[in-house]
């Protein structure tokens, strides 16, 4: 697969005393989507400024689709294969949404209306085409910006809360657009608080915090690695008491902590086969089970587990 | 890069057609009407007439204009992070600046003239000698110096460093000082534009390339 975001220890500071980013590292791969995610002020837009080029490292080495973004020349290779979306950036209220997507056709050079007609579509857009988008909705301008991101058909994307303002329907259908980009080779690079999007679209997720990475891997990982100890749960096809299930577990001879409902038990243990041994006893007790597996945290839980570990 | 420019131009004017629309009326109609009638029916000597006095406001106009508007573009769209969205749209930050440029050229060139037009036929049957050739050129040429001057201007003020800080401080300074001179010079129209007026067009040229040199696209970020 081929490298698209390719930077390896970038150190950045704003004023030569304290290090906003320190030694951070990271790849993107064609069609890939990566979460950035972190705390607030943990230097997500930093580094996406840093890797755009807009802001110089103080050390550190850059590629983008092999080209240096510091490098103004070849910086003007890598922007006319990407879209940018910067956090908070406000559109013309004064212009029509026909008359700001013209702007950005014209400065991508894009002739082919298909890929606008598409996005307009996508995006409900097309009865407000004529429309000043100082009347639009927080969620519609959100939506105007990321058309225009998105009309040349980039081969890399670098998003810094894209979904914010957007409502559930137009989300869901931005990330199953985006899920379609990926599949033709573009990839992605994501500064989001977002779990949602993070969970559905991300294949990877990058934590940062005060500057430096703390965690990388997929989200699953990330929730198998914020429990302390490993959690199974049994999960029951039918309700029954809680003092049957009880006595039933009263049998089980290793310590382990175990939470007892009407339908499920958790079993917290670093032993696989003792929460077995539970399953093969419910199951011998006569018990339909409707599911048993590992028990992991929602991603927002593994988040604050972890960051809080941290 | 023309086309990109020209989208940019376009899109500054669509954004502040109200505020393009106001100096139109105000200083290009407005004043000419104003200044045209009182030259035509009032009862003032014939000295009084000569565009020295008269047409001056036609320079002054249209050096507003092109002053103010670059000036205003690049500052707002730095504060709503649009320029931050169109120079990593491909642009290189010179083009971008240079949009704002012509921008300010091309208002100041269309207020300027308007205020002549008026003045103009207000006055002509009266004073046709006022219809000058060379009342056109300067006005293009005030233009271009004040929309460079503007464009200096708005591109120090988004600069953030101390070295571009102190500049701000001897632009300002300059700044003032180079009206005063205008204004002082303008009363005989002749010596101001053969020797002031080249001087102020190098000078302004200067600050405009000397300004977007090195400009970066952080200056455009918040």
């Amino acid at each position: 697969m081929n490298k698209h975001i390719d930077a390896i220890n970038v150190d950045f500071t704003y004023d030569n005393k304290k290090l906003v980013l320190n030694n951070v590292s990271l790849s993107t791969y064609q069609g890939e989507s990566v979460g950035l995610v972190g705390p607030n002020g943990a230097g997500k837009t930093t580094l996406v400024r840093v890797l755009l080029g807009i802001l110089y490292p103080k050390n550190g080495n850059i590629q983008v689709f092999g080209y240096n973004p510091l490098n103004k020349k070849e910086r003007e290779k890598i922007y006319g294969q990407m879209g940018y979306l910067p956090e908070g950036a406000q559109v013309y209220p004064q212009l029509t949404l026909k008359q700001y997507i013209e702007l950005f056709k014209a400065l991508h050079e894009v002739e082919d209306n298909s890929t606008i007609e598409e996005l307009l579509d996508m995006f409900d857009l097309q009865d407000v085409f004529e429309k000043r988008l100082g009347t639009f909705s927080k969620g519609m301008k959100q939506k105007a910006k990321l058309l225009t991101i998105l009309i040349h058909s980039p081969k890399l994307l670098i998003m810094d809360e894209p979904t914010d303002g957007l409502d559930i329907a137009s989300k869901e259908e931005t990330i199953e657009y985006m899920r379609k980009l990926k599949k033709k080779g573009t990839s992605m690079l994501i500064a989001t608080h977002d779990p949602y999007l993070v969970e559905s679209l991300c294949d990877r997720i990058i934590m940062i915090n005060k500057g430096e990475i703390i965690f990388e891997g997929t989200t699953q990982q990330l929730q198998e690695v914020a429990q302390d100890e490993p959690c199974y749960v049994i999960e029951l096809m039918e309700k029954v008491k809680k003092e049957k299930l009880e006595e039933i577990l009263n049998n089980v001879d290793e310590p382990q902590k175990i939470i007892v409902e009407e339908n499920s038990i958790k079993i917290w243990t670093d032993d696989e086969n003792i929460a077995k041994n539970v399953y093969k006893k419910v199951v011998d007790e006569g018990l339909i089970v409707k599911n048993f597996d590992r028990y992991l945290p929602t991603f927002s839980q593994a988040y604050k587990n972890f960051l809080e570990g941290k | 890069m023309f086309k990109k420019v020209m989208s940019i131009v376009k899109t500054d004017l669509l954004c502040s057609k109200i505020l393009v629309l106001m100096y139109f009326f105000m200083f290009g109609l407005g004043f000419s009407f104003l200044y045209g009638l009182i030259a035509r029916f009032a009862q003032v000597s014939e000295l009084s007439y000569s565009y020295n006095v008269w047409l001056q406001p036609a320079f002054l106009v249209g050096g507003i204009t092109a002053l103010t508007l670059p000036f205003g573009f690049l500052l707002t769209d730095k504060q709503i992070k649009a320029a931050e969205m169109v120079l990593t749209s491909g642009i290189k930050p010179f083009e971008y600046i240079f949009s704002k440029w012509i921008n300010g050229v091309f208002c100041g060139i269309v207020i300027g003239y308007t205020y002549l037009i008026v003045y103009t036929l207000l006055t002509l049957p009266l004073y046709a000698q006022y219809g000058n050739i060379s009342v056109w050129l300067y006005v293009l040429l005030i233009d271009i110096i004040f929309a460079s001057l503007g464009v200096t201007l708005g591109v120090i003020f988004t600069k953030v460093n101390l070295l571009r800080k102190i500049l701000l401080i001897i632009f300002l300074m300059v700044l003032p000082i180079l009206l005063f001179v205008l204004l002082f010079f303008i009363k005989n129209t002749g010596i101001f534009f053969k020797f002031l007026s080249p001087i102020l067009l190098v000078y302004s040229l200067l600050c405009f390339f000397l300004s977007v040199r090195n400009v970066e696209i952080k200056d455009f970020v918040v």
